[in-house]
This record gives C-alpha cells, sequence and structure tokens, in this order.
C-alpha cells in the first residue's frame, strides 16, 4: 500500500483531525460564532474529500470503501454540516457553555463514518461506541431540562445492553468462524454458534435502527432530546447502522428462516411505526414513530436482496436523511434551546402558515417526502423499495408496505393541514425576524428543501452518483 | 406542422399561471382570478387551435392503426436507468378531454369570483396545479410520467377541500372529507403503482429492455394469472376515480364539502380521468384479462346507476344529491367501456363531455343557491321558481340534461351506450335502461323541490347576476350543440376509439 492511498481514508481523517482541532480551539477560549464557523468548515472540507475514486480494500482490513460506504459517509458528514447550522440558532440562547455540543458532534460524524465503512468487529465496535458515546451527552446536553436527562438515561441503559449483546454476538462468531472480519462470519455456515451470534449481531443492530421490537427506546429519546440532537438521532445514528447491515446481510447465503424473520419483523415493524404514530398529538413523537416506519420500509429491500436492493437502500437512505433533517430543522427553527421544552405539540403548528411561512413551505414538502406524494425524493425513495419488491416477488411485504403507507397519509396530512388552519383568535401575525441565526438555520432548510425536489424531480444525478460511488 | 412543444406548454401553462396567482395576490383580490380566468382561456385556445390544425380526416378514412396514433409526440429523456423518459401524446381523445378540462376551469373561476375571499392566491394555485396534473394525465404515455401525474392531483385538491370546503351540520369535518379522499386514491394509487411495476418488470424479463414507454409496453408477454392481476391493480385505481361501487365511499363527502369551485373540478373533471385510464391502460394493456373480467365490470356498472339513482332520492342536501347522481350517470361510463363496442365507446365519450358539463353547471348552481340562502337542505329551499326566474330556468335546463332529454348532450351519451352494450350484455342493459327512468324520477323530483311548492321563506333571492348568466349560457349552449350535433366530436375521437377497440381485443363479446 502506497501513503498516496491513505487519501481515501481522508473524510474521516479531516473529521478526526477537526476534532481534534475544535478541542484545542475551545480549550483557548470559548467563542460560539468561531467554534459554529469551525466545524461546518471541517464538514465542508470532509464532503469536498468524498469527491475521489473509491480506495482499495488493501488499504486497511478494518474498512472497506464499496457504495454503500463512500455514500453514507458523504451522507453522513452532509447531516453533520446541516445539524451544526440548526444547532448554531438552537444553543445561541443558552447560558451555559455550548461549544462542546459541536466537538460532540463531529465525535459522533466519525463513528457514524467508521460504522457505515466497517467489515471487521474492530472497525464496527469503534465506530459504534464513538457515535454512542457522543450521543449521550449529546441528548443530555440542555442541563436545565429533566426529560433530557431521562431521555439520556433510558437511551444509556438500553444501549448498554444493546451493545452487550451486540458483543456477546460478536464473540460467538469469533468462536464459530475464528476471524473477526465480517466476510469470514458471511462464509461460516449458519447453524449452532454462528447462528446465535448472528442473531444477536442482528438484535443489537435492531436496537440501533428501531425496529421492533427493539423499538421501545425511539419515541421517549426522541422527544426528551433536544430537536437538532433528535435529527442527528434520526438520520446519522441510522443510516451508519442501515450500511453496515446491508453490507453483513448481502454477503449472506439466502436463509429460508432468516428471511421469514426479517419479513416479519419489517412487517411488524411499518405496522406499529404507521399505527402509534396515528394515536399521536405530539410533533416530535410524531415524527419518531414515522422514523420507524420509515426503518421498516428500509429494511424490505435490505432483507430481500438482488440487484436493484444496494441502489434502493442507498436512494431511500439519502431521501430519508434530508426529508428528516428538513422536519426536525423546522421543529429546531421554532424552538429554543433555553426553553425547557422544544416546540412540539400541534398547538404550536397551528396557523404556522401565518406566522411563520417559510418554515412552512419547507415543513410541508417535507412532510409531503415522508409519505411518499410524487415529485419528492420520498415518492422515487418508496418506488425504489416498491421496484426492489416486486422484482423479488415479495407480494406479502409489498402489501405491507402499501398498507403502511396509507395509513401513514392520514397523520401527515393532518400535521400539514393543521399547520395552515387559523388558530381560534384568528389569522395570527407575521413572527419571526430575519437574524444571523435565523439565516444560518435558514440556508440548511432552503439546501434540505432543494435536495427534496432535485432529488425528486431530477433523480438521474442522484442515482448516476451512488452508481459510480 | 411539427407542433410538439405544445403539449408541454398545455401543462405548463396553468402551472406557471398558479405560482403568478399566488404571488399577485399582495396587489389585490382581483388579480389572482382575473390571471386564473385568462391562463385557462389562453390554454383553451390553445387547445381549440390544435383541434384545428390535427388532421381528424386520415383518422376517418383509413382502417384502425395497429398501435395508438398520436397527432404530436413530446418526448425527452428523463431517468435513463429505468427507461423513463417525458412522453406526453395529443390524439382525438385527448382534444375532447383537454378541452373539457379547460372549459370547466374557466367556469370554476368564473363561479368562485365572490365565493371564495381567503387567500385568494393560494386558492386559485391549488386550482391551477390541480387541473395541470389532469391535463398531463390526458396527455401521458409513458407510465411512470402518469402515475406522477395521477398523484399530483391529489395534493391540490385535499387543500381546495380542506381549506375552502363547507362544514356538513352535524356531520363530519372537511378535513375528513378531504382526508378520506386522499386516502382512498392513494391508496389506490399504490396498488396501481405495483401494477405498473410489475409489468415494466415482466416487459424487462421477457425483452430485456427496462422501459415505462406505453406504447413498447403495449404487447408484452404476460401470463394469463398475471395479465388478469395486473389487470385488477389497474382497475382498482380507476374504479375509485370513476367512481365505481363498492370504491364509491370517498364522492358524497368530498362532492358536498368541497367549495363550489372544488365540486366542480372533481365532478366535471376528475371523474373523467378514471374513465380515460380505463380506456387508454386498463383494457389496451391487459385484453385477454379486461375480455375475462368485463362481465363483472359492466355489472359493477349496472349497480351503480341503480345504487348511484335510489341513494339520490333520499338526499336532502343538494349537493350530496348530485353527488349520488355523479354516481348513477358514470356506472353508464363504466358499462359502455366494457363492452367492446364502437357505438358503445362512442357514447362512453358523450357521456364524459356531457356529463362534466351538465354536472358541473349543477354544482355551479348550487353553489350559487348557498350564496344566497346559505344552506343546501332541500327543506330550506321552495318555490323559487318564482322569487328567482332566471336561476329557475338554469336550474330547470340542466335538471332535464341529468335526466337524459333528447336534444341534450346526456341523451345521446346514454342512448347510444345502451345501444351499443345491448349487442353484448342484453340483460344488463335493460337494467341499465331503468337508469333513465331513476334519472327521471329524481331529476324532477328535485326540481320541484327546489322550484316549484311553498316558499319556504318570503326573504327576497338575488337572481342570477350577469357573469353567472353568460356562463350558464354558455355551458347551455355547448350541451345543446353537443345534443343537437355530436358528429364533429365523435369524428375527432374516432381514430383514438378504434384503436383502442382493436388493442382491446376480444372485451365483452
Amino acid at each position: 500500500m502506497k501513503p498516496i492511498e491513505l487519501l481515501s481514508l481522508a473524510p474521516l481523517l479531516i473529521v478526526a483531525a477537526g476534532a481534534v482541532l475544535l478541542m484545542l480551539l475551545i480549550a483557548f477560549g470559548r467563542h460560539h460564532q468561531a467554534t459554529a464557523q469551525l466545524c461546518s468548515l471541517i464538514f465542508a472540507a470532509a464532503l469536498l474529500a468524498c469527491w475521489q475514486a473509491p480506495g482499495s480494500d488493501s488499504i486497511t482490513p478494518l474498512l472497506s470503501f464499496d457504495a454503500a460506504a463512500r455514500s453514507v459517509q458523504a451522507l453522513v458528514i452532509l447531516a453533520g454540516l446541516a445539524v451544526t447550522l440548526l444547532l448554531y440558532g438552537y444553543l445561541q440562547e443558552l447560558t451555559e457553555p455550548v461549544e462542546e455540543m459541536y466537538l460532540l458532534l463531529l465525535l459522533a460524524v466519525l463513528g457514524a463514518g467508521v460504522l457505515a465503512g466497517a467489515r471487521h468487529a474492530a472497525a464496527l465496535l469503534l465506530g459504534l461506541e464513538i457515535m454512542t458515546v457522543a450521543l449521550f451527552a449529546m441528548i443530555a446536553y440542555p442541563r436545565g431540562r429533566t426529560q433530557a436527562l431521562e431521555a439520556t438515561v433510558k437511551y444509556l441503559v438500553l444501549s448498554a445492553a444493546a451493545s452487550a449483546t451486540l458483543l456477546f454476538g460478536i464473540a460467538l462468531l469469533y468462536a464459530a468462524s475464528g476471524s473477526l472480519l465480517l466476510s469470514d462470519w458471511q462464509a461460516t455456515p449458519g447453524d449452532g454458534l454462528a447462528l446465535l451470534g448472528g442473531a444477536m449481531l442482528l438484535a443489537g443492530l435492531g436496537f440501533k435502527l428501531s425496529l421492533v421490537p427493539f423499538h421501545l427506546w425511539t419515541v421517549d429519546v426522541y422527544h426528551g432530546a433536544p430537536a437538532p440532537v433528535t435529527a442527528v438521532l434520526a438520520t446519522i445514528s441510522k443510516a451508519s447502522v442501515a450500511a453496515l447491515l446491508l453490507r453483513y446481510l448481502s454477503g449472506l447465503e439466502p436463509a429460508a428462516a432468516l428471511q421469514a424473520a426479517l419479513s416479519l419483523i419489517a412487517a411488524a415493524t411499518i405496522l406499529f411505526g404507521n399505527l402509534l404514530a396515528l394515536l399521536s398529538q405530539n410533533v416530535k413523537r410524531l415524527l419518531a414513530y414515522s422514523s420507524i416506519a420509515h426503518l421498516g420500509y428500509l429494511l424490505v429491500p435490505i432483507l430481500l436482496g438482488g440487484p436493484l436492493a444496494t441502489e434502493a437502500v442507498l436512494f431511500y437512505l439519502a431521501a430519508y436523511t434530508v426529508t428528516t433533517l428538513g422536519a426536525f430543522g423546522v421543529v429546531s427553527g421554532i424552538s429554543s434551546g433555553q426553553a425547557m421544552r422544544d416546540a412540539d405539540s400541534f398547538a404550536a403548528y397551528r396557523g404556522l402558515f401565518w406566522r411563520r411561512p417559510y418554515l412552512t413551505s419547507v415543513m410541508t414538502p417535507m412532510l409531503l417526502s415522508l409519505a411518499g406524494v410524487p415529485l419528492t425524493a420520498g415518492f422515487l425513495a418508496k418506488f425504489y423499495v416498491l421496484a426492489a419488491a416486486v422484482e423479488q416477488q415479495a407480494w406479502g411485504l409489498i402489501t405491507m408496505v402499501i398498507l403502511g403507507s396509507a395509513i401513514g397519509l392520514y397523520y401527515y396530512l393532518r400535521l400539514t393541514i393543521v399547520m395552515f388552519q387559523s388558530p381560534a383568535g384568528g389569522r395570527p401575525a407575521r413572527e419571526g425576524r430575519l437574524s444571523e441565526t435565523s439565516i444560518t438555520a435558514g440556508v440548511a432548510l432552503a439546501t434540505m428543501f432543494l435536495l427534496v425536489f432535485w432529488w425528486g424531480i431530477w433523480p438521474q444525478d442522484l442515482i448516476a452518483w451512488l452508481a459510480a460511488a | 406542422m411539427d407542433l410538439s412543444w405544445a403539449l408541454p406548454t398545455l401543462v405548463l401553462l396553468p402551472l406557471a399561471g398558479g405560482v403568478a396567482c399566488w404571488w399577485t395576490e399582495r396587489l389585490g383580490l382581483q388579480w389572482p382570478r382575473w390571471i386564473a380566468a385568462l391562463t385557462f382561456a389562453l390554454d383553451l385556445l390553445l387547445l381549440l387551435w390544435l383541434w384545428a390544425q390535427a388532421d381528424i380526416a386520415a383518422g376517418l378514412l383509413s382502417a384502425p392503426a395497429a398501435s395508438p396514433q398520436f397527432f404530436w409526440e413530446f418526448q425527452r429523456e428523463w431517468i435513463p436507468r429505468f427507461g423513463i423518459s417525458l412522453h406526453l401524446g395529443l390524439d382525438g381523445l385527448a382534444i375532447l378531454l383537454i378541452a373539457l378540462t379547460t372549459i370547466l376551469g374557466l367556469v370554476a373561476v368564473l363561479c368562485s369570483w365572490r365565493e371564495i375571499d381567503r387567500h385568494v392566491g393560494f386558492f386559485h394555485m391549488n386550482l391551477l396545479w390541480n387541473l395541470a396534473g389532469v391535463i398531463g394525465v390526458f396527455l401521458a404515455l409513458d407510465l411512470f410520467l402518469f402515475f406522477l401525474l395521477w398523484e399530483w392531483m391529489l395534493v391540490p385538491m385535499y387543500f381546495l377541500i380542506a381549506l375552502w370546503g363547507h362544514e356538513n351540520p352535524g356531520g363530519r369535518g372537511r378535513v375528513y372529507a378531504a382526508t378520506k379522499f386522499f386516502l382512498f386514491t392513494q391508496a389506490s394509487g399504490l396498488i396501481m403503482l405495483v401494477a405498473i411495476l410489475a409489468l415494466v418488470f415482466l416487459h424487462h424479463e421477457s425483452a430485456g429492455v427496462w422501459t415505462f414507454n406505453y406504447l413498447d409496453l403495449l404487447h408484452t408477454d404476460i401470463s394469463a394469472t398475471a395479465q388478469y392481476w395486473l389487470m385488477l391493480g389497474f382497475f382498482v385505481a380507476f374504479a375509485v376515480k370513476l367512481p365505481a361501487l363498492p370504491f364509491h365511499p370517498w364522492l358524497p363527502d368530498a362532492h358536498s364539502q368541497a367549495p363550489t369551485a372544488g365540486s366542480v373540478d372533481l365532478a366535471g373533471v376528475l371523474l373523467k380521468t378514471g374513465a380515460f385510464g380505463l380506456l387508454r391502460f386498463a383494457i389496451t394493456l391487459f385484453p385477454d384479462a379486461s375480455a375475462a373480467f368485463a362481465d363483472t365490470a359492466m355489472l359493477l356498472g349496472v349497480v351503480g346507476i341503480v345504487y348511484g339513482a335510489s341513494l339520490a332520492l333520499a338526499q336532502t342536501d343538494i349537493k350530496r344529491f348530485v353527488a349520488y347522481t355523479s354516481i348513477s350517470h358514470m356506472g353508464f361510463v363504466l358499462l359502455g367501456i366494457y363492452s367492446g363496442q364502437m357505438l358503445a365507446l362512442q357514447g362512453v365519450v358523450i357521456q364524459l363531455l356531457a356529463h362534466g358539463i351538465s354536472t358541473g353547471a349543477l354544482f355551479v348552481l348550487c353553489g350559487e343557491l348557498y350564496e344566497r340562502i346559505h344552506s343546501r337542505e332541500f327543506a330550506a329551499m321552495g318555490g323559487l321558481g318564482q322569487r328567482a326566474p332566471r336561476y329557475a330556468t338554469a336550474l330547470m335546463f340542466f335538471g332535464l340534461a341529468s335526466l337524459g332529454l333528447p336534444g341534450l348532450g346526456n341523451f345521446i351519451g346514454e342512448i347510444l351506450i345502451l345501444f351499443g352494450a345491448f349487442k353484448t350484455a342484453p340483460v344488463l342493459t335493460i337494467l341499465a335502461a331503468s337508469g333513465l327512468i331513476f334519472g327521471a324520477v329524481y331529476s324532477l323530483l328535485m326540481l320541484q323541490k327546489v322550484l316549484h311548492g311553498p316558499a319556504s321563506s318570503d326573504a327576497p333571492i338575488e337572481d342570477l347576476v350577469p357573469r353567472e348568466s353568460a356562463m350558464l349560457l354558455a355551458l347551455m349552449g355547448l350541451l345543446l350543440a353537443m345534443g343537437l350535433y355530436p358528429q364533429p366530436l365523435l369524428d375527432t375521437a374516432h381514430a383514438s376509439l378504434a384503436t383502442i377497440l382493436l388493442l382491446a381485443g376480444g372485451v365483452g363479446s
């Protein structure tokens, strides 16, 4: 391996070096604006570094440079950049020191990037734990909120249990195969220790992906966390683990029992995610349940495999990430870190079209994209999922996807129309001033808006990029 | 003359007009209204010009073409990965239906002149965007594009009903009606999407190439069972739109609680997209399966005729009454499409056009009455014949049209369908003919309740203003022309219908 080949690792190296640099900067002097600017620059540089040819597998046995790794790394870095912009306005009013939040974000993105490219147990664990531990601190960050603290403790305890299960699974797989490489695990015949180990591995990953029945932590943690951190949980954390799951499952020999078990999980996830969202009266909880349902849709091409599967999963991840960032970005746009809780009740959104027309113009396409209405990226993502399923003739799963989408429409439309209804007191006045923080958040939201429509109307660019990655 | 540029223009014009309406609301409430009216007028003129340029005579003289012929086609590459392109095509059938769309769009704008005073710009934008989607549906030849436009029609209509609709005293709200409409159509649309994907995959397996092009997918080699399931997938989506029993529950709520323009749009135009879909896609892509299904479909049509008419008799709300008569009239359309006779298909085309105009006009009249007496209940009406004579004349005219009075377009449509279907399904046709009697009963009953009898109150009612009179006179003229001399319309649609019949093969025989 020539040293120049290390350039393939450039995105991750830039984020890692950037984290150290940021830490030193904070140690020397606290300045919120400078920290945020440096953080955005680091993410922008890392994003630019993603534009290069794929590296070879001989660089390191820990990481792979396949399409899933490179595109998801770029995706989480993009998400990190967007969250930085959202955090700036959200944290502005906090009286406590806020600079560490950006450091934690860099670490979370680093962990996610490593996890997305992992093909060895060490990389898997490293990436997973860096990301998770960073998230623990991020969720509890606004110290005044008891709800956030409760969410962190829940996430901490349950995540520890899931990580323990994961580790046990890895240990069993090591015992069965004698190696820590994913490819060797995939080659081991699936019986006895290997089967048990694989099941525990899937259970641990299922926890992170909020698949039923490992989803019980999701809604409370999403609800308690500050809105930009919920965005991180919903996008960065999920995308990286999904990429890993795709890599693991696509290399496995198809086994009927595994297919059946995963199909059941996918169907249950879609069903429960959508049905429970129907009952929600809280916007963050609604979006949390909807993200559970979306991971159910995502699981369908992952478990079915086939020629369209990888393309479908990557497109879906891209569309889902951008859409979720937009939705939670709007939630953080009307919330403030200083308040005891985020603006997440339906009442806070009634008449939003007159109070904050630009925010509503972003939220509406995001909700329609989550619902799968054409012209948005979410529609093409669902199209890809259905295409992959039709190709494998998985008619049961197709029925579940259609059923789930139909149920989902109900609550997405309900939230959409609430934003356009005038509250009882008459048409509300226009709020929202043009300020530095609102512009930074606005840039992030505008980018998400444009991406949702660009990928929805002209997806060929994204498809070509994902194929070439 | 290569006029393919005109095809995307027909769709883009209302889109641009919609955006302009939204922006100009700040200049004054009249701006969006005028811009919307002008946009529809321009679109109509463009279409009429295209109609004049189209070589209709050629289609009449030659034998039916084996593959669909279009006067002009427009194609641009879009998502080459799947063989999806922006493919539009204009044939005779599309010309007629787009003409209906633009005329009713203009009527919708005119009838909302006084009714809508909140967020006028946004209202007209939704109206224009909805009809842009409909025009696109009539033009689309790429199945992905068709599906996209099919779904596109839904969101603006959802907003129209949910934000500007009427509440039902004692019933569920307008958001409920809008949501029900959206859910029914979207869910059935997703089923159609799966059928489209399955068709494309089967074509890929047999021909080795990815394509969503309608013309390429026409003669795909599929097994009989697969064809039956795919046909059902398409049929469900179009049956919900038509609406055919048992997929009709969204219609009465949506029609009665939509604002007037929304009801005109829904009844006059959106229902026709279902019939168009059946004609253009369902029976041509799956001829054998459609032939096997024809008896069931025709039975559903007849049940719809009788059911719609019976329930119309039971209504106390005038808009729900008109909504149920729509179900009844569209039952004739379903009967005609699956009968597999040229005469019946011609009847279907005339019925679509005439029903669009007559039901659109009836909803306009309902809306005008609501503006004046603020009620849709029959109990609040009565004796309007003396109190508002011009209104009464219009209502009588369109009520008689609805019952199928000879001399007006609806008669031609229904009678041609019955003549054509009698050859294939005599018993069902006899049952369907009872629809004519039912029509007479409910229309005359409605007229009696509204126009005659004791007046429910002595308050003076403003008669039709010039804007309303002009609009209704124009519609009356169109309906009369259609009823007295429908031949030009039949000529325009002839080539398309002949090819459809040829492709549909043994349907109904």
